[in-house]
């Protein structure tokens, strides 16, 4: 609204300064000159639009016809002057047309352009955000790229991880088989080469052979045994969940070690629950599980002068239905720092170890859907716990 | 004349030590097997040569202790150490204390046979040693004390002269226990009892 009046303002004044500029025409006697009129007329029609451009024409007409068109100062006209009035009026249309029509093509002009240039920015702002979005997805996609791979150098890692540990239990197996061996196959080469010679004596020492040949007979069953024996523990086979007397698992366990435990001076002592339900679990494995277990004992006491080395192996039924199994020792115990990570692959507090017994340990407990744990004994040592669901049909 | 040579086989394994006791039969020789160290300890000194074949690990004290034990108590027996692991740092060990051998299970016959008649020989000379110093030991405590005196002297080479300005005797008398000594030395000439002097540790600068 404002803007209006000042632009009706503008035009009225406009028309003021024509007066003004025709009177001081007057003066230097140009007589008959209205171009000031119409450029009045066209500037204010060119910047204030039709509706004040007309008022100007009004505004101009009036004036001229008023202030100088004879008789001066009123309205009337002179018919000999009418063509010189009639010419301006027509003159002052023309000039109010001209103006009106270029001012509305100029804003024509100008929308379109502006249309144009705002149809330009928002395809450009459209283009702008399609670009981000691509770039946004390419590097997402590189990320997923980069985390695939990751992911799969992983696995391979894992992979390849467990391939080592199959074949280090592989090795580490085998060197216990080698030992359980070499003591009766020492005795068998020692009674053989005896026999031989006894039989090559003049006269042959035929007591002495036969009795070599029944010592060779007697170490043979005993190697075959312990073969046999720890042949369960390497054939390669799945986890089959069975009705297992813990107690017996313990007990073959123990069988295999107790020329170990001896040798170092280790008492070993048991607790095993009578009655206990069978566990559900693979006879097998667990038998691998103890056997790490009481090894790792073992080694914890070798180091232990101070007190009596004393292995103890337990069984019973906890309050919630579970069959628990400990080891404890009395050996060097844990360091707190080592306690956390015992459990990982590879992390060993041995000298000679390999850091992945308690790691495949806890990976067969965890296959049976329970655990394995370690606790701070009441005396120096550390003590190993796991327990193992009840089998469903109870043994009787 | 000399007693029978003896093996003495300490394992505690009963086959591996009725085994390789079998071994030593069957070529000749005398065995006694024992299942610990501290078994074979109460056991009496041996009257001929002997060797010890040892396992290495037992429950309590191990074969290296048993090692340590018989030199500490002056029975220097040759020993042929066994194992089951090859372990180095102990074979070193035993090898450095005086073992004769260090055989890993299981072994040759021929290797441990071997080993055994190095380590019965080894013994022979050691005994033979001890029985000429008994001998020795037995001469010289047939001496008087004045006729000991007379061997110090003489030892260091001192003449006739000069042992009876020191002892305060006649040179006659010097000569006369010293006859008396050369004959119960059993030594002819004095480089002769020199050297036995030196083998009994009679120390050449005991008399100065």
């Amino acid at each position: 609204m404002r803007l209006a009046a000042v632009r009706y303002g503008l035009g009225s004044l406009l028309v003021a300064a024509a007066i003004v500029a025709t009177i001081g025409l007057h003066y230097l006697s140009v007589e008959h000159n209205r171009f000031q009129f119409y450029a009045a007329i066209a500037v204010v029609a060119w910047f204030g639009g039709a509706g004040p451009g007309c008022m100007a024409a009004i505004l101009s007409t009036l004036a001229v016809e008023y202030l100088f068109t004879p008789p001066l100062y009123n309205l009337h006209v002179y018919p000999r002057e009418l063509p010189d009035f009639l010419s301006f009026i027509a003159c002052a249309a023309i000039s109010l047309a001209i103006s009106t029509r270029l001012r509305r093509a100029e804003q024509a002009l100008q929308r379109a352009q502006q249309t144009l240039e705002a149809a330009v920015a928002q395809r450009t702002a459209e283009l702008r955000e399609t670009n981000a979005a691509l770039t946004a997805e390419i590097v997402e996609r590189e990320r997923a790229d980069r985390e695939r791979a990751a992911s799969e150098a992983a696995l391979a890692e894992t992979q390849a991880q467990l391939a080592r540990v199959l074949r280090l239990a592989t090795v580490t197996e085998c060197a216990a088989v080698a030992h359980e061996v070499k003591q009766p196959l020492t005795a068998i080469i020692a009674n053989a080469a005896a026999c031989l010679r006894s039989l090559d004596r003049d006269p042959p020492a035929l007591g002495l052979a036969r009795e070599t040949v029944s010592g060779i007979v007697e170490d043979g069953n005993r190697a075959a045994a312990v073969v046999s024996r720890i042949g369960g523990l390497l054939r390669n086979r799945r986890p089959s969940i069975a009705a297992v007397d813990i107690n017996a698992v313990i007990g073959e366990v123990l069988g295999l070690t107790r020329s170990a435990a001896e040798k170092d001076g280790v008492a070993i002592r048991t607790s095993l629950a009578r009655s206990l339900p069978a566990a559900a679990g693979d006879s097998v494995y667990l038998q691998q599980v103890l056997l790490n277990l009481v090894n790792n004992a073992l080694d914890a006491m070798r180091g232990v002068c101070e007190r009596q080395r004393v292995l103890t192996l337990c069984s019973r039924l906890t309050p919630d239905n579970t069959v628990l199994v400990e080891v404890a020792d009395t050996g060097i115990g844990l360091a707190t720092a080592d306690a956390g990570r015992i459990f990982d692959s590879f992390y060993t507090t041995k000298a000679d170890g390999l850091g992945m017994g308690l790691s495949i340990s806890q990976s067969i407990i965890a296959a049976h859907g329970s655990r394995l744990w370690v606790c701070a004994g009441r005396r120096p040592g550390a003590v190993f716990r796991f327990t193992l669901p009840v089998a469903t049909a109870p043994s009787t | 004349m000399e007693a029978a040579p003896v093996v003495f086989v300490i394992d505690d394994d009963a086959s591996v030590r009725s085994a390789l006791s079998n071994l030593l039969r069957s070529v000749g020789l005398r065995t006694e097997v024992f299942a610990s160290p501290q078994e074979f300890m109460h056991n009496a000194e041996p009257d001929g040569p002997a060797c010890i074949v040892l396992d290495v690990r037992f429950p309590g004290r191990s074969g290296l202790d048993l090692q340590r034990d018989l030199t500490a108590a002056n029975r220097p027996l040759p020993i042929i150490f066994m194992t089951g692991h090859g372990d180095i740092p102990m074979t070193v060990r035993a090898m450095k204390a005086g073992a004769v051998e260090f055989l890993t299970k299981p072994f040759r016959d021929q290797d441990l046979l071997d080993a055994v008649a190095v380590a019965l020989d080894k013994d022979r000379v050691r005994r033979a040693g001890e029985k000429r110093l008994d001998e020795l030991r037995a001469r010289l405590g047939t001496l008087t004390p004045r006729e000991r005196e007379v061997l110090q002297l003489v030892i260091v080479g001192r003449l006739n002269k000069q042992i009876a300005g020191e002892l305060g005797v006649s040179e006659m008398t010097v000569k006369i226990h010293r006859r008396h000594m050369m004959r119960k030395m059993q030594a002819s000439r004095i480089v002769e009892l020199v050297r036995i002097a030196d083998q009994l540790g009679l120390s050449g600068t005991a008399a100065q």
